[in-house]
């Protein structure tokens, strides 16, 4: 019902380019999270799809119509901005009822439908209180809530949280998820954040300099990133990459041309998968420098013979012999490869 | 504040403030006493400052002998009109330069605050021939339009200033909830201007109802003078040396200001001060 299709879309801000020609197909109920850099183009495709900007091409449809023409209150999406933008004169009740009480309905309907989005909220007793009266956290849930209250169907959410500390970020994620369960609705929702795209969304759709560099599952960009872009940029610490003319002996033992005719130039291994030993099948001379506590892991940083950098993340506490030669290891399973252009190749 | 740390200090600077402000209620001390004063009192060679015998004759004269009600009538009706024009007026320009963007913006926002470079009586020179042959001259709303452009530019300055402080995201939120652009403006934007608002009517009414110049040369008939020139004329002409009923006069006209003040001033430093300070 609520199918959103982004069809090559464009949009330019005077001569730059800011969105060049993205296609997504989000189905109805779908939670989809824009994930890219800052700058990337993710607010402005946020901003057309609401139509509070006009496209420059392409097209855009909810449910089999093009909305491309029709005005922002009628497309039926609802967005919640990252600066909240709550009403300061009015109440939080009458904030949440505004878009109500505009298309006519009735009063006591209003104040059931507001009621009824705050307890969802647990904002029922702030009702009567302006936003200048709330904390951050607070505002975030009357955003939400004004959103909840038009009953959209297609909810648009910019770096909602973005402005809350750590631990309310890491509470509303858990809300804001358990929302999208109940109100079955279809959700798109923009972040820098890859935590909160990993731990939300059905899909990620990566972006990059207003281009899609890989539209999957969390599981799908983490495990089979599209290419090095997005294998360096989903997952921290970031993968490690290593062009196989510096590493004869590694290029000896990966296939020398993949099943579709692709050349492997470079290949990738997360930090998590590196063996600080060399009992992987996959040998490297290192050297490493320096070692981070993280709490649960150690990071230790470095860098191979050829002089690329290297990070290992391990659970185990290792004797480090800081700038001694080591060798380190991993195994087939766990390497990218990448053909000349850093495009993914499977074995 | 600056912080004021010896004592002497505090001295000097108390002592600056009490001349500073002894220039300043000087003579609005004299104009309240010698209302209040008998005329043989008002020429004694040492004056008093607290009339001796306080009387409301001068008030009494001042009402029934001279047109006074007439020139309040007609000030009240123009000031109130160009306070009230000017300001509605001025909030929907400043809107549109503040919030929207459309060709030649700059420019046309440039070439209305320009206007204020000029001083007013120069304004007055090209808007005398235009009222006459436009038939305005010695109309009241002639006087009312020539305030009005004197008033806008300032006006639409300072509103200027409000809306675009307001996040365009307040306003996209609205357009999502179904608003247009009026809802938009009368929901949202003028009940976050109020301050704004205010400065500008307390601003544009001030103005008028103290001019001397555009009102005297732009009204020509008794019956439509505002106060400036009504109570000159007359106690430059038929009632000369009556400075009792002089002063009880400007009493008169004065009231309305301080009234407007009185009520409204909270509103007006808020709203002069607002935006220099995050
Ligand atoms: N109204 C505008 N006029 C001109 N350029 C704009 C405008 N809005 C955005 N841009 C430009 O478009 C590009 C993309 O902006 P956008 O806000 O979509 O980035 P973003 O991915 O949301 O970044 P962030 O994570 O920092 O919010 C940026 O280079 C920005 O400077
Ligand atoms: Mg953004």
């Amino acid at each position: 019902m609520a199918r959103v299709e982004i069809k090559n879309v464009t949009k330019s801000f005077g001569a730059t380019e800011v969105l060049k020609g993205l296609d997504i197909d989000i189905s109805h109920g779908e939670f989809v999270a824009l994930l890219g850099a800052s700058g990337c183009g993710k607010s402005t495709l946020l901003r057309c799809i609401a139509g509070l900007e006009d496209l420059g091409g392409g097209d855009i449809r909810f449910g089999n119509k093009s909305v491309i023409n029709i005005a922002p209150s009628k497309r039926g999406a609802a967005m919640v901005f990252q600066s909240y933008a709550l009403y300061p004169h009015k109440t939080v009740a009458e904030n949440m009822g505004f878009a109500l009480r505009i298309d006519g309905t009735p009063k006591p309907e209003i104040e059931r439908k507001v009621g009824e989005a705050a307890k969802i909220l647990g904002i029922t007793p702030l009702l009567n209180k302006r936003p200048r009266q709330l904390s951050g956290g607070q505002r975030q849930r009357v955003a939400i809530g004004r959103a909840i209250v038009r009953a959209p169907e297609v909810f648009l959410f910019d770096e909602p949280l973005s402005n809350l500390d750590a631990e309310l970020r890491a509470r509303m994620r858990v809300e804001l998820t358990r929302l999208h369960r109940r109100l079955d609705a279809t959700m798109i929702y923009v972040t820098h954040d890859q935590v909160e795209a990993m731990t939300m969304a059905d899909r990620i759709v990566v972006m990059e300099g207003g281009h899609i560099q890989q539209i999957g599952t969390p599981d799908d960009v983490y495990a089979r990133p599209a290419n090095i872009y997005v294998a360096q940029f989903i997952g921290t610490p970031k993968m490690n990459v290593f062009k196989l003319s510096s590493y004869l002996h590694l290029q000896k033992q990966l296939p020398s041309a993949v099943a579709n005719g692709g050349i492997p130039h470079t290949i990738g291994i997360r930090p998590e998968d590196i063996r600080e030993d060399a009992s992987g099948a996959l040998k490297i001379g290192a050297t490493l420098e320096l070692s981070e506590s993280l709490g649960r892991e150690r990071l230790y940083h470095g860098s191979t013979v050829a002089g690329d950098e290297l990070t290992i993340a391990s659970h185990k506490e290792m004797s480090l012999q800081v700038g001694q030669p080591t060798t380190v290891s991993f195994n087939r399973g766990q390497v990218h490869m990448f053909d000349e252009k850093g495009i993914r190749l499977d074995f | 504040m600056l912080p004021v740390q010896h004592r002497h200090e505090t001295w000097v600077f108390r002592g600056l403030l009490t001349i500073f402000v002894f220039f300043l209620l000087m003579p609005i001390l004299w104009m309240l006493s010698t209302s209040f004063k008998a005329p043989e009192e008002v020429f004694l060679k040492v004056p008093t400052i607290i009339p001796e015998e306080p009387t409301l004759r001068n008030y009494m004269r001042a009402l029934t002998e001279t047109r006074i009600l007439t020139y309040l009538y007609n000030g009240l009706i123009v000031s109130m009109t160009n306070a009230a024009l000017t300001t509605v007026l001025a909030a929907l320009a400043a809107y549109g330069f503040a919030k929207f963007r459309f060709k030649g913006r700059k420019s046309l926002m440039f070439l209305m605050i320009s206007a204020q470079m000029f001083p007013y009586a120069v304004l007055l020179i090209s808007l005398y021939p235009f009222m006459q042959r436009t038939g305005l001259f010695d109309t009241r709303s002639g006087l009312i339009l020539a305030y009005l452009v004197f008033a806008m530019p300032a006006s639409i300055y300072i509103l200027f200033s409000y809306i675009v402080n307001l996040p365009d995201e307040l306003i996209e939120a609205a357009r999502m909830d179904g608003a247009d652009e009026w809802l938009i403006l009368r929901e949202l934007i003028l009940p976050l201007l109020t301050p704004g608002l205010i400065t500008v009517f307390l601003y544009s009414f001030m103005w008028s109802w103290n001019d001397l110049l555009y009102s005297l040369t732009l009204i020509s008939s008794e019956t439509k003078r505002t106060v400036g020139p009504g109570l000159l004329l007359t106690f430059l002409g038929e009632m000369e040396q009556d400075w009792g009923a002089a002063m009880a006069g400007s009493v008169i006209v004065s009231l309305p200001i301080i009234l407007a003040f009185t009520f409204l001033q909270r509103f007006f430093v808020q709203g002069l001060t607002a935006g220099a300070v995050k």
